[in-house]
This record gives structure tokens, C-alpha cells and sequence, in this order.
């Protein structure tokens, strides 16, 4: 008996780690594949550095030559062979995420990743962006056939590049997901267009904003969530016009819908994303050229989202920053101009309050009758696991939301359309400032703010995309959902956009576009104190270099810092304040990481957050003010009677106080004010990067928040040409176990751009190490 | 057969199961590895402890001649929380636990169920 007993315990044993080694945990493949000597992740061998591959191709012949950063430097025939090319090098070094971000799109995600991937596909799946993608390939065959070809072409050379190198055995995240490499669409291009709208332009903050504007007075709203705090410094000049800047002046649509500005929008906010671009004229230029400088912030991930890529055939010589997937540069420069973008941030998702019939909760009325709501079922595919069913409802609006006894219909308008890629690809081929705006007609979401410099000492700047107009009085809240929708937009000639402007320089910074009739968000236009120091710094820069465009990228001034410093001396006794807080008065606001009084300003604006959740307690609202908003109220108001209760800044100030010190006795000692990390991007456990050494905040220009500056480019332009200079916060390669995954980290911490080999001759490119001839088959 | 001689053999497998197989294969092989070891050499007392060493030894016997030299193992540590040699030796354990279990249960249930040809 008790040899039974024993034998039943060994097989136990062996059954239990066989169950342990074979388990796929999250959707992963199991520890048996992963630490195979045959297969597993030791076992994976990273590519050959220097190698010359010759290759086929059922295109005109094209040479790439990649040097020692992974950037390839395409030479084409013509489009068609350098898109293969692009194709072939976008899926050699990054497929794994290529196939990610499409399949996020989809709502596919759950068939590479298995269970973790079905929040995200709940989310996607409803919108049917894949089906819209497909339509919108076969429209783009008729309207614009060579931009068609060019993705034929580029899906070719993604598939080549998945058949003749062995992907799936060449990239560990292949192995580490248990997943086989699919076939690559054509369509899948055009998927990138809603990705980006997804992540910079979806709010869904609508009913929090209505919420103010239900409980709180005109007269409380305006002092404790002011729009603008009296910072702003907008995209396009203010003030007196000048010479050569475009009129604003609106269509007759726009003008029977302008908002009524005497109604005060509602601001909650969401500032973990933005960018900076600013384009400086030959007035203010050491060598009297144009000087343009982008930096995208994102959030970071490994690899980065962006590919740096150039591109040369006849008709077309681009160099810049691509998104693996799609072969276009977003941010970049041809031989003749050059452009940078920011987000917009426009209130392009509109929500709809719903009237429900109490009788039956799927009617809604519209129109004097109730009306029905569609019901649409999807299957979501899980990988290693059950499909999920996800049951949506559709109003004439969009998709029904019911959240907090709320039941509203959600209308994003880039779930409808997207013709970025289009815009962008004529972008590429522009040469003039003409021919760009005429590109940027196209051009709808998510809205960026286009910063342009040519060879011939031309800047300009234009807030593009397709904004719908909203009603008169429209405040930021909830829209009337009992009328069926006429959706109208902004002309395109009536976006804001500067050309030349006398002061010779432009910027953005997510900052409002202009204080013109139109509504474009209550969102986003906070002062995150970010424009108005690059508006300092530009306008006291003369003589400007490439080097003081890179020490400005890396600028850390906070400039809440003077408001901090104001209210100390408004409301505090120094006798009373802590050393740290002490240290605050003498400061300049420099948010140096080796700074220890940077670090406890970390805190400061940590604890903000925490006194604006405490003010909307008292308030009786969800949405706390901004720190601007905050320190506006402080500093320009004693107290303010909000009817229940009465908020003295007094008081609120040394609440403030209060909380910074106590969060930064309880801080983590083993954790710098400044350390971040960057994960991999599909998070997977102890792969995400700890980076020190950056300082910056949300409010500098260097950010330093949720976001940073994932990519930045500085560009010169004079009649000679083009001289480009960029860095990435991470590396060409997508693989963890290649030398380029994040090979320009540390580069990217100092600002140390390097060079690109932009109109070098094919056999004067420096420091290649491997070379891929394609040739047609005989 | 001379004792050693089962234990070379026992190296010999372990070796060839990792350059040639993975996966399910490869424990499918290691258990009937344990039984086919136990029809041969059903007096060999220390099996456990031998496929430990022997897997340890192979383990390290692979990191000199083949992950040592690699850019692969080095650039996965540079981008991970662990050292190379945290991976190496994750790996290596991993396998001589499983190949212990996957040899060693196989060959000692086979003792018990057939005890009494020992007692012979």
C-alpha cells in the first residue's frame, strides 16, 4: 500500500511540474518552449553585422545600405522598388510589432497575445476599423492609384521579408508569445491612421466636463476652471496681424455655428501627451537658413514607435521618421522642405445624451418618436482560449455608452474616415508651401499642428484635420441626442495657419491654435507653461544654431516654478516652512536630475494633484482644477464662495504645503525623483528599462511626465540644401536581442543627434555594415 | 555491463536530446529515457542525482562552447532586469529539474511496480 501510495506521489510530482513548465500564463508560451537549448530564447542568434544579401524582387531593383544605427538608406528605381525595399526592412526589424499594432486596431489583438489582449479588443472590435480600412484601400485605387501601388508594392516586400529571413525564428517575442507570423494586407497600412487617433485624439471625459457644468455656477467655473489662465501664447500670432498671415475668417456654415464665448468651457484635464515643433526664420539664424525642430512625446515604449528611414528614387528623396507598417515619414524632410508635428488635441468625439423610452431601455427617442437601437454581436478570437462575444448598440449618434446611470451615444469621428496616410504621402511629395497646404487639405485625423521650413527661407505653420463644428454655446459638455445629426466642419481655409510671420519664428505646443470663432477643445488647452518658455526662448534667440535648437530640446525650466515661489511669499511665514520648502524660495526652477530641490519640486506638483482632488471634494465634482488652474485661483483670488462652502487660498495653500511634505517624508528612498522606465511593448515582466539621468517635467520642454519626447529631429534648411539631425529613445531594432534595441538611449538622454546621411551618394554612406541588393529573378 | 557504462549512455542521450529535440518531444524522450534505463540498468541506485549532474554539466558545457560568444544572450541581458547569468542559470535549472523528474520518476516508479524482480 505504501508503495503505492509512493508511486502515486512521484507521479504527482511529474504531473505537477510538467503542468507548471507547460502552462501558457497570460497567453505566453510555456517554459518548456522558452528555455529549449534547441529553440528556446538562448538559442536565438542575433543578426549578422556585417553581411551582403542578394535578394529577389519582382520590382525594378533597389539597394539598401544599412549602417551601424539600423537605418536603412533605400535606393530605388522607382517608388514601387523602394517601397519593397522599406517593406522588406520595416518586417526584418520590427514585424513582431507591425503585426501588434495591426491587430490592436482590428480588434484582433487576443488571437497574438491570447487573454490579455481582450480589454483592448472590447474597446476596437465594436468599431469595425477593419472592414472601414478595407473600403478605404479600394477607394484609394481610384482616387489615388499611385499611392495604391506604392502599398502593393510595400506589402510585397513585407511578405518577401516574412517567407526568405525567418521572422518568427529571428525575433524572441515570436517564441516568448507562442505565435506564428501571419500574412501581411495591404489595408493593414492603413490602420496606423486610427492607432494615432486612438491615442491622441479619444476622449471620453464628456460627462465628467458636463458635470461642472450642471453643478457648478458660471461665476464658480470661471475662477476655479478658468480656460485660460492668462499664459496662453497660441500657434498662430496674436495681436496685431501680420503681413503674410493667412485670414481666419469662416464659411457661412461657420459662421451660424460659432460658440458663444461669453460661456465658459469646462476643462478637465488629461496632459500625459503632446509634442513640440517651432521653425525659426532666417532673421533669427546664425546662417540665415531655417531652422526646424520636432520632438513627439508618447508614451515610451521598447522598440519606439518610430522607424528612421530615408528613401531615395527619381521622383522622391525623403528622409525621417516612419511607423513600421506604414512607409510613410511623419516627421521629416524632402530635398526641398521639412515638417514636424503636434497633436491638436481637438474635441473630435462627441457625445450624445440619450432619451430612453422607461418602458423599454433599448429605444431611444429622436426626431418626436422613439426609434430602436441596432444590436451588432462580435466574436472575439482568443488565442489558447474560449471566444468572447462583445454585444454593442448603435444609435444614428454611434455606439451607446451606459456609464453612471448615463446613457449616451458616442460619435468619434475618425471611426468614419481617415485619409492621414493620403495627406501625408503628399506631403512627401511637396515642394512649396502651396503644394504642402494642398496636401494638407486632405488631411483629417488626428489634427496636428504641421510646423514647415523650405530651402528658400519660408516657415509656416498649419493646425490641420477636420474638425466638426459644434453648436452655438457649445461648452464642452454632453450634445442634445434627441435630433438626428447634421455633421458640418471647419473649411480648411479657415484652420489656423501663419506663413512668414514678421517676428520670424512659429511653435507649438499643444497650446491653443488661435483665440479665433471657432471651437477646437476644452480639452486640451491648458498652460502647461511648456509654450510660453519656448515662446521666451525663441523670441530672446538670435544667431540661432543647430546647438542651441538641441540645448533647447533638452531644456528642463519649469516655469510654475515663479508661481510656486509667488505664493510662498504670498501666504507663508519662511520661519514656519520646512528646509525643503525653504529651498523653494531661492530656486529658479531648473529641473536638473541631480538636483535635490528638483526632486522635491517633483513632489510639489505630485501633491498638487492631490490638493485638486481635495477641491473637487469640496466642490462636489469628479474633476479637480489644473495646477495652472489652481495657481491662478491662489494667486488672484483670497476666496471664493462656491454657495455650500467657502475656499480660502489661504488655507489651501498650506494644505498644499502640508501634503508636499508628507508625501515627500514618505517617499521611496530607493527610487530617484526622476527615475522612469520604459516598457517593452507588450509589457512583458522584467523587460521594461529603468532610465535615470532625465530631468523635466510636464511643464518643461525636455518632458518628463507619462510622456517624453520619444523622437527628436532638428533640420536645416538654406539654399544649399538639407543638413538633418535626429535621435530615437531607443533603437532601429524591435528584437530585445539586437545591439540596435535600444542602442541610442543614451544618445537620446544627452540630445546627441547624430548626423543623417541624407543626400550622400550610395557609395559614400559611412559606416555600413550590411548591404541588400534586390533583383528581379530570372 | 561495467556500471559506468549506464551512465554514459545516460550522458550521451542527455546530450543528443538537447542538440536535436524540444519541447514535447524532448520529454518524451527523457521518460522513456527513465524506463529504457531502468529495463537496462534496473540496480543503478543514483539516477537521480546523475541526470542533475550530467544536465548541469551540459548546461555549462553550452554556455562555454555555444551562449558565451553570443550576442544574442548578451544583448537580451542588457535589455532585461537580469544578468546574463541570471538567464543562463534560469535555463540551466530548469532543464535538470525537468530531465531529473522526467528520467529519475520514470525509472523509480518502474523499481517499485516491478520490486519483486529485485528481490530475485
Amino acid at each position: 500500500m505504501k508503495r503505492i501510495i509512493f508511486i502515486i506521489f512521484l507521479a504527482a510530482i511529474l504531473g505537477g511540474w510538467l503542468w507548471i513548465m507547460n502552462s501558457h500564463f497570460s497567453g505566453m508560451n510555456s517554459l518548456i518552449h522558452i528555455t529549449g537549448y534547441k529553440q528556446g530564447l538562448l538559442e536565438k542568434r542575433s543578426l549578422p553585422g556585417d553581411s551582403v544579401l542578394q535578394l529577389p524582387t519582382t520590382f525594378e531593383p533597389a539597394v539598401v545600405k544599412v549602417d551601424t544605427l539600423g537605418i536603412p538608406h533605400i535606393f530605388g528605381k522607382d517608388a514601387s522598388s523602394a517601397a519593397y525595399a522599406l517593406g522588406y526592412m520595416h518586417a526584418r526589424d520590427r514585424y513582431f510589432q507591425m503585426e501588434l499594432l495591426a491587430h490592436t486596431v482590428m480588434g484582433r489583438l487576443s488571437e497574438v497575445i491570447g487573454v490579455s489582449g481582450v480589454t483592448s479588443d472590447r474597446d476596437w472590435k465594436p468599431m469595425h476599423i477593419e472592414t472601414r480600412a478595407q473600403q478605404l484601400l479600394q477607394e484609394l485605387q481610384q482616387k489615388d492609384p499611385d499611392l495604391y501601388q506604392f502599398l502593393l508594392a510595400y506589402t510585397d516586400g513585407v511578405n518577401a521579408c516574412r517567407q526568405q529571413e525567418d521572422v518568427q525564428y529571428n525575433d524572441p517575442m515570436y517564441l516568448l508569445w507562442n505565435y506564428k507570423p501571419q500574412q501581411w494586407k495591404p489595408y493593414y497600412s492603413l490602420l496606423i491612421q486610427w492607432y494615432l487617433s486612438a491615442r491622441l485624439a479619444y476622449y471620453d471625459d464628456y460627462t465628467d466636463r458636463q458635470e461642472l457644468l450642471d453643478k457648478l455656477p458660471l461665476a464658480v467655473r470661471e475662477v476655479i476652471y478658468p480656460d485660460y489662465p492668462g499664459k496662453q501664447d497660441g500657434i498662430v500670432p496674436q495681436g496685431p496681424p501680420d503681413r503674410d498671415t493667412f485670414s481666419m475668417s469662416g464659411s457661412m456654415i461657420g459662421a451660424a455655428m460659432v460658440q458663444d464665448y461669453s460661456t465658459l468651457k469646462t476643462n478637465p484635464r488629461v496632459k500625459n501627451l503632446g509634442s513640440n515643433n517651432w521653425v525659426v526664420g532666417p532673421s533669427k539664424t546664425s546662417a540665415g537658413g531655417v531652422l526646424l525642430c520636432n520632438d513627439l512625446h508618447l508614451f515610451l515604449t521598447a522598440p519606439n514607435v518610430f522607424y528612421e528611414a530615408q528613401l531615395q528614387t527619381p521622383q522622391l528623396h525623403v528622409y525621417g521618421y516612419t511607423i513600421p507598417g506604414v512607409p510613410i515619414v511623419v516627421s521629416g524632410h524632402n530635398a526641398r522642405i521639412g515638417w514636424g508635428i503636434t497633436n491638436g488635441g481637438w474635441d473630435v468625439m462627441e457625445q450624445y445624451h440619450l432619451k430612453l423610452d422607461p418602458a423599454d431601455s433599448n429605444r431611444y427617442w429622436l426626431d418626436g418618436k422613439w426609434q430602436q437601437m441596432e444590436t451588432i454581436r462580435d466574436t472575439i478570437l482568443v488565442k489558447g482560449d474560449a471566444p468572447v462575444v462583445k454585444t454593442s448598440q448603435y444609435t444614428v449618434f454611434g455606439r451607446v455608452v451606459r456609464k453612471n446611470k448615463i446613457v449616451y451615444a458616442a460619435h468619434w469621428h475618425p471611426e468614419y474616415n481617415s485619409s492621414a496616410v493620403r495627406a501625408l504621402w503628399r506631403v512627401m511629395h511637396a515642394g512649396d508651401w502651396e503644394q504642402f497646404r494642398d496636401a494638407l487639405r486632405l488631411y483629417d485625423y488626428p489634427a496636428q499642428n504641421f510646423a514647415y521650413g523650405d530651402v528658400k527661407g519660408n516657415i509656416g505653420i498649419i493646425s490641420a484635420g477636420k474638425m466638426p463644428l459644434k453648436p452655438a454655446g457649445y461648452a464642452g459638455g454632453l450634445l442634445d441626442g434627441t435630433v438626428t445629426p447634421v455633421w458640418n466642419y471647419i473649411p480648411f481655409d479657415s484652420l489656423p495657419q501663419a506663413y512668414n510671420p514678421q517676428r520670424g519664428y512659429l511653435f507649438s505646443a499643444n497650446q491653443e491654435p488661435v483665440r479665433g470663432p471657432y471651437y477646437f477643445s476644452s480639452h486640451w488647452y491648458e498652460d502647461l507653461y511648456r509654450p510660453r518658455r519656448i515662446h521666451h526662448l525663441l523670441a530672446n534667440g538670435t544667431g540661432l544654431t543647430v546647438q542651441h535648437m538641441r540645448a533647447m530640446q533638452l531644456d528642463v525650466m519649469d516655469l510654475s516654478a515663479k508661481d510656486i515661489n509667488a505664493l510662498l511669499l504670498k501666504y507663508t511665514q519662511p520661519g514656519n516652512l520646512s528646509a525643503q520648502w525653504k529651498g523653494m524660495l531661492q530656486w529658479d526652477g531648473n529641473l536638473l536630475p541631480t538636483s535635490d530641490k528638483a526632486g522635491f519640486y517633483k513632489t510639489i506638483l505630485r501633491s498638487a494633484g492631490i490638493l485638486a482632488k481635495e477641491v473637487a471634494t469640496q466642490l462636489g465634482v469628479k474633476t479637480g482644477p489644473s495646477l495652472d488652474q489652481l495657481t491662478a485661483f491662489l494667486l488672484n483670488r483670497d476666496s471664493l464662495h462656491t454657495g455650500a462652502s467657502v475656499l480660502h487660498s489661504k488655507s489651501l495653500f498650506n494644505r498644499w504645503v502640508a501634503i508636499a511634505d508628507s508625501v515627500y517624508r514618505h517617499r521611496d528612498m530607493n527610487e530617484g525623483a526622476f527615475t522612469f522606465y520604459i516598457p517593452q511593448i507588450t509589457f512583458l515582466p522584467g523587460f521594461d528599462l529603468q532610465v535615470d539621468g532625465v530631468g523635466g517635467s510636464e511643464n518643461a520642454v525636455n518632458v518628463n511626465a507619462d510622456a517624453h519626447p520619444v523622437i527628436r529631429t532638428v533640420i536645416e534648411l538654406d539654399s544649399t540644401g538639407i543638413r538633418s539631425y535626429m535621435v530615437s529613445a531607443g533603437g532601429q531594432s524591435g528584437r530585445i536581442n539586437e545591439r540596435q534595441y535600444m542602442q541610442q538611449l543614451n544618445d537620446w538622454k544627452e540630445n546627441n543627434l547624430h548626423k543623417t546621411q541624407f543626400g550622400a551618394d550610395t557609395n559614400k554612406l559611412q559606416m555600413i555594415t550590411t548591404t541588400l541588393y534586390f533583383n528581379k529573378s530570372h | 555491463m561495467k556500471k559506468q557504462t549506464g551512465y554514459l549512455i545516460l550522458l550521451i542521450v542527455l546530450i543528443a536530446s538537447h542538440l536535436f529535440l524540444s519541447g514535447y518531444s524532448l520529454i518524451f524522450l527523457w521518460i522513456l529515457t527513465g524506463i529504457a534505463f531502468f529495463q537496462f540498468f534496473p540496480a543503478r541506485p543514483r539516477v537521480w542525482g546523475m541526470v542533475l549532474l550530467f544536465e548541469l554539466l551540459i548546461g555549462a558545457g553550452f554556455y562555454l562552447l555555444k551562449w558565451r560568444d553570443d550576442h544574442n544572450l548578451y544583448y537580451v541581458s542588457n535589455h532585461s532586469d537580469f544578468p546574463a547569468f541570471t538567464w543562463v542559470t534560469a535555463v540551466v535549472l530548469l532543464n535538470a529539474v525537468t530531465a531529473m523528474f522526467c528520467v529519475g520518476i520514470p525509472f523509480t516508479v518502474c523499481r517499485l511496480i516491478f520490486h519483486k524482480r529485485f528481490q530475485n
